[in-house]
């Protein structure tokens, strides 16, 4: 860095989807599809018809709620449908993560991210989309057509007293119809955000005589909004954790399950986000976002890491000690069962391998040690669903994990990838008007 | 022993300037003792070409410390000298209980050690007199100093430097480092 850093030259690029980028996330939606459907005949001919005797018998008597029950579909549908659904909802999160960062940064007045901004606000495009997936897989599919969440079983509400003191909220206008209103509250919020950021581009950025950009009318507009978004996100996104995830085991609840969610959410948007960078990085874009701002991103992974362990452990602690059997289930469903090496999977891809590598201050700094632990983060965070998930649906039975598991999550990240690409070649790299874009590339996290 | 020692400093009116200042002195064989300034100049660290602090190394250590304290604090009482049967638990190491305290712990550690490490190493104590070389050093204006004693400081150029940089006061001074 020289000195006189007055004069920063900003260069703005604008990305290009090349056709072999376009192809990969072709690929990857095809190979989706097609191992899902190999996946499924391939089950189907096995026929785990006597598997789901057993199963249905030993769930049944553990008093498991949500799992199979035989007369609603099958186990392998149930199964894709689970997979669909994490899928689905992975990718969502991802969407609504990158909304989350671009708001959360506007309402701190933070200016360090703003020469990568642009990334976390294509992510965030995708939330139209990954909404409507998760209504439709969770809702239209789950809920409406095949009744795979336990809750959803018509006239369960009649003979299940639990259940039916839930009835308020667990009903299926509420899931089919309450969440696309707040997913389109969140759709009108990442269209506003996006519009006033390349609104800004387009405008006179005014720059004074020491080469500020004194143009914030756009900037201060996105504040209010973001702050708006924070406060209804927090919600809403609670909400959502209930219904899609947490409500799969209906007798079950966890007072902590949504903000559980939400650093699964952090978490793997920040690893996105950095994982994207890099890529982009290595393309040649991005020559002003260096290793200060990974740095800092590096930190942030770090730290929502112990975040996440931590609130995995206020859940898992409270339940095991106190070992109250309404609770106690949720856990032995997925400790004390098929399921124990996820378990401990997640934990050491989760928090001890990125706790690791993310400790020093050289490894936050190299693009390889990011890559690992970002690798360990989302390939931990799905095993994280997964567990949250396929045990409350099919029981055991989907404990040992296939074709159709990879092509769920190929499937959505292919589509993922597609419109993240799609949305970063709409608009320059850099917002070049911003006001805090010289700080951004001035930024600087010291010796 | 304390003695007097001899200090050249000068004294600047504007971050940009000391920045530019130790960026040129840097690039020389003269060596910055130090820059006082009333609030953090971001790149200064750089432009004087210090060394990056260990005291992560020593957060680590102390964070090590606590951990193994938590564990063997609860081992010995829980598991050891006199175990007991709490809710059912595995007497013999049931992990996730001890996960809190070893947490809390290593928290307290790392945080008591570290700032007690940094009090000590950057002479933040009780009793130590502050130096000064400018009044309004803490106020509005910006002090670089040198050591008079240190290897190859050459005065000339270094003052040549700093008023080229825009140094309006530039000075000698013996004093007890640490007290004035």
């Amino acid at each position: 860095m020289a000195h006189g850093n007055h004069n920063i030259e900003i260069t703005n690029q604008q990305f290009e989807f090349t056709s072999k980028q376009k192809m990969f996330t072709y690929i990857l939606i095809v190979l989706g599809i097609v191992l899902l459907a190999a996946g499924y005949f391939m089950e189907k001919s096995n026929a785990p018809a006597s598997n789901a005797s057993e199963i249905t018998e030993q769930v049944l008597s553990s008093h498991e709620g949500g799992a199979a029950e035989g007369e609603h579909g099958d186990l392998v549908t149930k199964r894709l449908w689970a997979n669909l659904l994490l899928g689905a909802y992975f990718t969502f999160l991802l969407g609504s993560g990158g909304l989350f960062f671009v708001a959360v940064k506007n309402v701190a007045n933070a200016g360090w991210h703003v020469g990568f901004k642009r990334i976390p606000e294509a992510m965030a495009t995708y939330l139209p989309l990954g909404g409507l997936f998760v209504v439709l897989i969770g809702g239209v599919w789950g809920v409406l057509g095949s009744h795979y969440y336990h809750w959803s079983t018509p006239g369960i509400m009649d003979t299940d007293k639990i259940l039916n003191g839930k009835k308020a909220f667990l009903n299926p206008l509420f899931y089919c119809a309450g969440l696309p209103f707040f997913f389109a509250i969140w759709y009108y919020v990442q269209r506003k955000l996006r519009a006033f950021s390349i609104a800004e581009d387009n405008d006179n950025p005014n720059v004074n005589a020491k080469g500020d950009i004194m143009n914030d009318k756009w900037f201060n507009k996105s504040i209010g909004i973001s702050a708006f978004w924070i406060f209804f996100f927090g919600f809403t996104f609670s909400i959502t954790a209930w219904l899609v995830i947490m409500s799969i085991d209906a007798h079950w609840f966890s007072t902590i399950f949504s903000i559980y969610n939400f650093a699964v959410l952090w978490v793997s948007t920040l690893s996105s986000i950095h994982l994207l960078l890099i890529y982009l990085k290595a393309q040649g874009y991005y020559k002003h976002v260096n290793d200060e701002h990974k740095h800092d991103l590096g930190k942030f992974m770090f730290a929502f890491t112990v975040f996440w362990t931590y609130i995995w452990l206020a859940q898992f602690l409270l339940i095991w000690y106190a070992n109250f059997s309404e609770e106690v289930t949720y856990y032995n469903a997925r400790w004390t069962s098929h399921y124990m090496p996820y378990f401990i999977t997640n934990l050491l891809l989760n928090f001890v391998a990125p706790f690791l590598i993310l400790m020093t201050r050289n490894n936050k700094r190299n693009p390889n040690t990011i890559i690992l632990a970002a690798a360990a983060i989302l390939i931990g965070k799905w095993n994280d669903l997964y567990l949250m998930i396929m045990p409350g649906v099919t029981g055991d039975y989907g404990s040992i994990f296939g074709a159709m598991e990879f092509g769920a999550i190929f499937l959505f990240f292919g589509i993922f990838l597609h419109v993240v690409f799609r949305s970063l070649t709409k608009a320059n790299l850099t917002p070049v008007n911003h006001p805090y874009i010289k700080e951004s590339v001035l930024h600087d996290v010291g010796v | 022993m304390r003695r007097n020692r001899k200090f050249l400093y000068g004294v600047f009116n504007h971050p940009d300037d000391i920045l530019n200042a130790a960026y040129s002195v840097s690039a020389t064989r003269n060596q910055i003792l130090d820059c006082f300034t009333p609030f953090a100049v971001h790149g200064l660290d750089r432009a004087m070409k210090v060394k990056r602090s260990r005291l992560a190394l020593v957060a680590f250590l102390m964070g090590l410390t606590g951990f193994t304290l938590a564990l063997s604090l609860q081992y010995y009482t829980n598991v050891f000298d006199w175990p007991m049967n709490i809710g059912g638990k595995p007497a013999q190491l049931a992990v996730p209980t001890f996960v809190p305290v070893c947490f809390e712990l290593t928290v307290l550690c790392t945080a008591y050690g570290m700032g007690i490490t940094f009090f000590l190493r950057a002479r933040i104590l009780h009793g130590v007199r502050e130096t000064v070389f400018e009044a309004r050093q803490s106020d509005d204006h910006f002090v670089m100093c040198f050591d008079m004693e240190s290897k190859g400081l050459n005065i000339e150029e270094v003052t040549g430097l700093m008023k080229k940089h825009g140094a309006f006061d530039v000075k000698q001074v013996e004093m007890i480092a640490g007290a004035k």
